[in-house]
């Protein structure tokens, strides 16, 4: 010990490391009972008592350094904690003591007399800011950690540990020791009797304010100025003693030069304000609201004229609460305010008006007395001056005030749509007193067709505000308001309030349901036909006008019957009019837009119902009735040699939605209603049994049947395997765990797999290729999974495609088609062999037949999918993108390399898909790789590549600044001739080279792009003269933003 | 802060004249886009007050109505109308029209930049000013004016879309 302890003694001060190997090795000795603590301190004794200061702080040094990592029950802390607030006197060893008494106060056996003794050794020997940071943080660590544990005990001194304190943090000026110092008085003026020392406090308070600190450029703490000044506030605004020195001085602040002195004035007044209490404000109120009126009326920012606003609000609620006889200067104060609000508000139109309408609103909401006192004072003279108005600009400006005023009824008083705020529900919002009133007003502003529109649109948001106050509307009366927004919906040309009304009842749907399945459901489902009288069209003016109508009324119906008992009554009906419109065909054609819309109507509703439980229901209603209509017109006829018996249900586009109806449902179904329905779809489709109940065709329904159900067979008719399409829908969207009622998976897929390559209908084709991929992708047994995955895809699939000379053209482009589509499959669980797949893929690039193909089928690989993703259940590993791209880019780049210049571009184009799809850090890391291949796809012209590469740099460029500075001189040149129509530039490339030249001021540095400022501010002028608007719009936007790109302002 | 010209100018909606809506001709590769006045408008609409933080449509100082456009022509012509008839900011307004339009049209078109007959007592000689390519390439040159138009142009992009709190 003895010899570790003179070891120590003579290292030098910058020997971290094997200071660190004594102290552990100390440690070590005292931890196993070779020494102990009182050893050392008897060894340490004659450096502890030695002339020279520095070796008496050395000393001290290894003594707390061993503390720090000593198990407490080595020593008795009395004796060490003595010891240590003795030597405090010390001045040369404090850092030193401080650092070892930092350690101490962790241990349990740290009592309240150890801290009563440490707190007063501190205060009366050590002068805290004559030490460096570091020290001064030990202090107000001790301090934080004992107020904390030992509070009761410290409280025993009461003045003096306030006085202390105030000594200790007084001149403190590093952030991090401010920030604990702030927490702390905090908490001291909280827990300490402080009414003798309140100045004191005060004054070693409010000299920080207002904080002014700027973060260094590297920002080494991590404290910013918003949580000094958050801290700095929480102490001011602690107790209302300080309430004397701060107003005069926060007034004073208020009229600041600084915009940072005077919005933090602004959010410590209103944060004091409801602290110090009305007496305290009362004497400032005057000038107070001669500023903060300012600051509103001549707000040139947002932000300072709502924390003004804000300001007001509390100052009010302050006055508001509290015994009957500060009424009076509530009244008053608000006297003031409304006076000269309404004086400004006798010309509502004029500019003024709007922030004196927002003051009144911050007014009202403060508190119930001052909602009263508001609405008495302005109320009747701004409803009897919008009555005697005829100036349509002038009605506005009313409407916006009293809008203001149901804001803050809803703020103050609360609303329908979100019932969970914290709001006194005792209270009724004096609004009431003016119902009619409001109701006569904002309806007759809406309905007055010929009126301004702005004007109109301010009734119509006006009522819908009102229909959520809390306690405002009853039922018959919001049924009277709706009516009007039916009204507005159906029979309005102005899109804009058809949009809002819309809008409105939507929300309104959410929280009012009753009433909207009362009053608006059954008259937008009158609007739609369902006879032939109502569809009876002599003209094509005819035939618009009805398709518009369907369509406003369908689209309407889509943003309103999401509720469950809404969409429980539009379901039925919308079957209704489809069983009319399907049975009704004509050559026409608006059947089938009519049968389009309904459908299209239904999967958009579906898919809003994401969270309601009650669309598993509809999986044996609406389910069966759309499979049945979708089936039986396949049965009766083979429609390619015979047209007389059609249906909207042979349209390829009725039964894409149909199948998009049937997915949402399936995914919305438990495992085992999944189970059951999928039985009943392999019996339909794969077993082709039409006498299932489930289906429920009517024997005579089924007599007219001319042939069998057998939708997934090549023979069958296109009409017939287009239906697949609908078995693709159900089984890709089930989950991984429903089991498939085949007795052979393995035989069932290498079946479909099969099917997809002779069959000669394309959409049958990439139904079924689909439909193999999501049933390989989620097929949980290993073996059989390897066997299939070893033989039937890398296999037999493989030799399709690649044995060139057996096969025919036709055969090897749809074998690969299937084989990306499983090969894709396999990504998506990170499956091994997945990966030869693709280079089995990569390695047709270069084919002539198949290269163009091959490429292309990246999108597939990684693009999005509507089977083979989260919510239809697919087995996704994290990170398989990032897995598929770092398998994949070597591959592109060495390929790129090697080959000629036609099959270069197959590579480039692989490449923008999978750009395209992957996350963008991932792009980042391979970035400086991928930038020649990138520049050289704009050469190109691949109107298509040229578009998502461009994109590409667009992306990056706020990331990859620095690559992109180190380019700028090749890529600026490709960019401007993109911007030019020259062949290749399709609109969406020129566009897309504007954007991307346009932002790049924003992150590649003055200096870099200067040289080219000119050169590109004179090409873009050929841009401004593009024959498309969109075009000259963007090429204004980009030409605009170099003109202002001047580079650093001198002044600065 | 310096006594306003106007300190409670009218504001105006700005709804009535819409955003364009994009159609399927101005997406079809093939047609050809004239440039017309509801074009120019939207250049211009939303260019800054000098004074106000409010665009020169919420003041009415531009109207579609008073954009004139022949693309086959190669003409432009606006008239604005300033607040009040001795708005000593006309000139600096009819500038920043100037300016932007210079940066925007094609260089094929001439442009012509007037105040509304009878809305300005210095009509004629505000006129003048900003018709006159030599004067306003002056005014260009002194940093200070031009660092104020810059300013009043940073919101132009906005093309009425600059919506404020309803």
């Amino acid at each position: 010990m003895e010899r570790l302890v003179r070891n120590y003694m003579i290292t030098s001060n910058d020997a971290t490391e094997e200071v660190k190997a004594i102290v552990s090795e100390i440690v070590y000795s005292i931890k196993s009972g070779q020494s102990t603590l009182i050893i050392l301190v008897q060894i340490l004794g004659e450096f502890l008592k030695n002339e020279d200061p520095t070796i008496r702080a050395k000393g001290t040094g290894l003594l707390s350094a061993v503390l720090a990592d000593c198990p407490q029950e080595q020593f008795t802390i009395n004796v060490l904690v003595d010891f240590y607030c003795e030597r405090l006197s010390d001045t040369a060893s404090v850092p030193e003591l401080l650092q070892g008494i930092a350690s101490l106060i962790q241990f349990n056996t740290f009592n309240d007399e150890n801290a009563l003794k440490v707190a007063k050794s501190i205060f009366a020997s050590v002068n805290v800011q004559s030490f460096q940071q570091t020290s001064r943080h030990y202090v107000f660590q001790i301090f934080d950690r004992m107020l904390k544990d030992h509070l009761t005990a410290l409280k025993q001194m009461g003045q003096d540990f306030v006085v202390g304190f105030i000594q200790a943090m007084d001149g403190e000026k590093d952030p991090r020791n401010l920030l604990l110092a702030f927490s702390l008085i905090k908490l001291i003026i909280h827990e300490f009797d402080i009414s003798q020392r309140v100045e004191l406090l005060f004054e070693v308070t409010f000299c920080y304010f207002p904080i002014t600190f700027k973060p260094p450029p590297d920002d080494p703490y991590g404290i910013t100025a918003d949580d000094l000044k958050i801290a700095l506030r929480e102490c001011l605004s602690a107790t209302p003693y300080f309430a004397e020195f701060a107003m005069p001085l926060l007034l004073e602040k208020l009229t600041s030069s600084s915009g940072n002195a005077k919005k933090d004035s602004m959010e410590t007044l209103a944060a004091c304000a409801p602290v110090y209490g009305a007496n305290s404000i009362v004497p400032y109120l005057e000038p107070l609201w001669e500023y903060l009126k300012d600051e509103i009326i001549n707000a040139t920012d947002d932000s300072f004229e709502n924390i003004a606003l804000e300001t007001i609000k509390n100052i009010v609620a302050t006055l508001s609460s509290g015994i009957i006889d500060r009424m009076d200067h509530l009244q008053q104060f608000l006297k003031t305010i409304v006076t000269e609000c309404m004086e400004n508000l006798k010309e509502p139109e004029l500019k003024l008006a709007k922030p004196c309408g927002r003051i009144l609103m911050y007014c009202a909401m403060a508190s119930d007395p001052s909602f009263n006192i508001v609405t008495l004072a302005t109320l009747r003279v701004l409803i009897q001056q919008y009555k005697e108005s005829e100036l349509a600009t002038r009605k506005k400006g009313i409407l916006d005030v009293l809008r203001e005023l149901i804001t803050a009824s809803k703020n103050l008083y609360g609303s329908i749509d979100k019932p969970s705020q914290n709001i006194d529900t005792d209270f009724v919002t004096p609004l009431s007193n003016y119902k009619y009133d409001y109701m006569e007003i904002f309806s007759s502003a809406l309905l007055n067709q010929n009126e301004y529109n702005e004007l109109r649109l301010c009734g119509l948001r006006g009522l819908y505000e009102m229909i959520l106050l809390r306690q405002f509307f009853n039922d018959d009366e919001i049924g009277v308001i709706l009516q009007y927004f039916n009204r507005a919906i159906l029979e309005e040309t102005e899109q804009e309030i058809v949009d809002e009304a819309l809008k409105f009842l939507a929300n309104i749907a959410k929280c009012k349901s009753e009433i909207v399945l009362e009053v608006t459901l059954p008259v937008f489902l009158d609007n739609l036909p369902c006879n032939e009288d109502e569809m009876k069209i002599d003209n094509i003016h005819g035939t618009n006008l009805m398709k518009a109508n369907f369509v406003k009324t369908l689209d309407a119906l889509s943003e309103l019957a999401i509720e469950p008992i809404l969409f429980e009554a539009y379901v039925p009906q919308i079957l209704k009019k489809l069983d009319f419109a399907s049975s009704n065909f004509s050559t026409a054609g608006i059947d089938l837009e009519y049968s389009e819309s309904l459908l299209h109507s239904l999967h958009s509703l579906l898919l809003k119902k994401t969270n309601h439980s009650d669309i598993s229901r509809y999986v044996d209603t609406l389910v069966p009735h759309l499979l049945t209509k979708s089936i039986g017109p396949s049965l009766y006829d083979k429609p390619e040699v015979n047209n007389t018996i059609q249906s909207v249900f042979c349209e390829e586009k009725i039964i894409k939605i149909v199948a998009g109806i049937i997915s949402v449902i399936t995914k919305n179904l438990n495992v085992s209603e999944q189970s059951i329905f999928i039985s009943h779809i392999f019996e339909i489709f794969v077993k082709g049994n039409l006498n299932l109940n489930y289906l429920g065709f009517s024997d005579q329904e089924k007599s007219l049947f001319m042939t069998t159900f057998n939708p997934l067979s090549v023979e069958s008719s296109f009409q017939q395997q287009n239906l697949s399409l609908l078995f693709t829908a159900a089984v890709g969207s089930c989950r991984n765990e429903v089991p498939y009622p085949v007795p052979n998976i393995s035989e069932f897929l290498s079946n479909i797999v099969r099917i997809t390559l002779y069959t000669k209908n394309e959409l049958h084709q990439r139904s079924l290729a689909q439909l193999a991929a999501s049933i390989l992708n989620k097929w949980n047994q290993e073996n059989e999974l390897k066997q299939f995955v070893e033989t039937k895809i890398l296999g037999e699939l493989r030799n399709h495609f690649t044995s060139s000379s057996t096969e025919n053209e036709i055969i090897r482009q749809i074998s690969l088609d299937t084989f990306i589509w499983l090969t894709k499959a396999l990504i998506l669980r990170t499956y091994p062999l997945g990966y030869e797949c693709v280079s089995q893929i990569t390695s047709q690039f270069s084919d002539p037949i198949l290269g163009k193909r091959a490429s292309e089928g990246f999108e597939v690989l990684i693009g999005e999918s509507d089977f083979l993703n989260k919510a239809s259940f697919a087995v996704i590993r994290i990170l398989y993108k990032q897995k598929f791209f770092n398998y994949c880019m070597p591959i592109l780049a060495e390929g790129f390399k090697m080959s000629s210049d036609e099959v270069k571009h197959n590579y480039l184009i692989a490449l923008s898909h999978l750009l395209r799809n992957i996350p963008k850090q991932v792009l980042l890391s391979e970035l400086p790789s991928l930038f020649p291949l990138l520049i050289h796809s704009l050469s190109l012209p691949d109107a298509e590549l040229k578009s998502s590469t461009i994109d590409t740099f667009y992306i990056i460029s706020g990331d990859a600044s620095r690559i992109i500075s180190e380019h700028v001189s090749s890529l600026v040149p490709l960019l401007l001739s993109s911007t030019k129509p020259d062949k290749g530039n399709t609109m969406q490339v020129r566009i897309s080279a504007l954007q991307c030249l346009g932002i790049l001021p924003d992150h590649v540095s003055f200096d870099v792009l200067f040289p080219f400022k000119s050169k590109i501010l004179r090409e873009l002028s050929t841009a401004l003269d593009d024959k498309k608007r969109l075009v000259r719009k963007q090429a204004v936007d980009c030409r605009s933003k170099w003109f202002l790109f001047t580079g650093p302002r001198a002044d600065n | 802060m310096p006594e306003l010209i106007n300190a409670n100018p009218t504001i105006y909606a700005t709804s009535k004249n819409s955003l364009r809506v994009i159609t399927a001709d101005d997406e079809n590769e093939d047609i050809e886009d004239m440039i017309d006045s509801r074009e120019v408008f939207d250049l211009i609409r939303s260019i800054s007050d000098p004074e106000h933080p409010l665009t020169l449509e919420e003041l009415n100082v531009t109207q579609l109505e008073h954009v004139t456009v022949d693309d086959n022509n190669d003409s432009v012509v606006i008239e604005f109308t300033p607040t009040i008839p001795h708005c000593s900011m006309a000139t600096l307004i009819g500038l920043c029209i100037r300016v932007r339009l210079l940066r925007s049209l094609p260089e094929r078109f001439k442009v012509d930049i007037n105040v509304r007959k009878g809305t300005h007592q210095s009509e004629q000689a505000v006129n003048k000013q900003l018709n006159d390519k030599e004067r306003v390439a002056a005014a260009l040159e002194n940093a200070h004016l031009l660092e104020v138009v810059n300013q009043c142009l940073t919101t132009a992009y906005a093309r009425g879309t600059i919506k404020r709190h309803q």
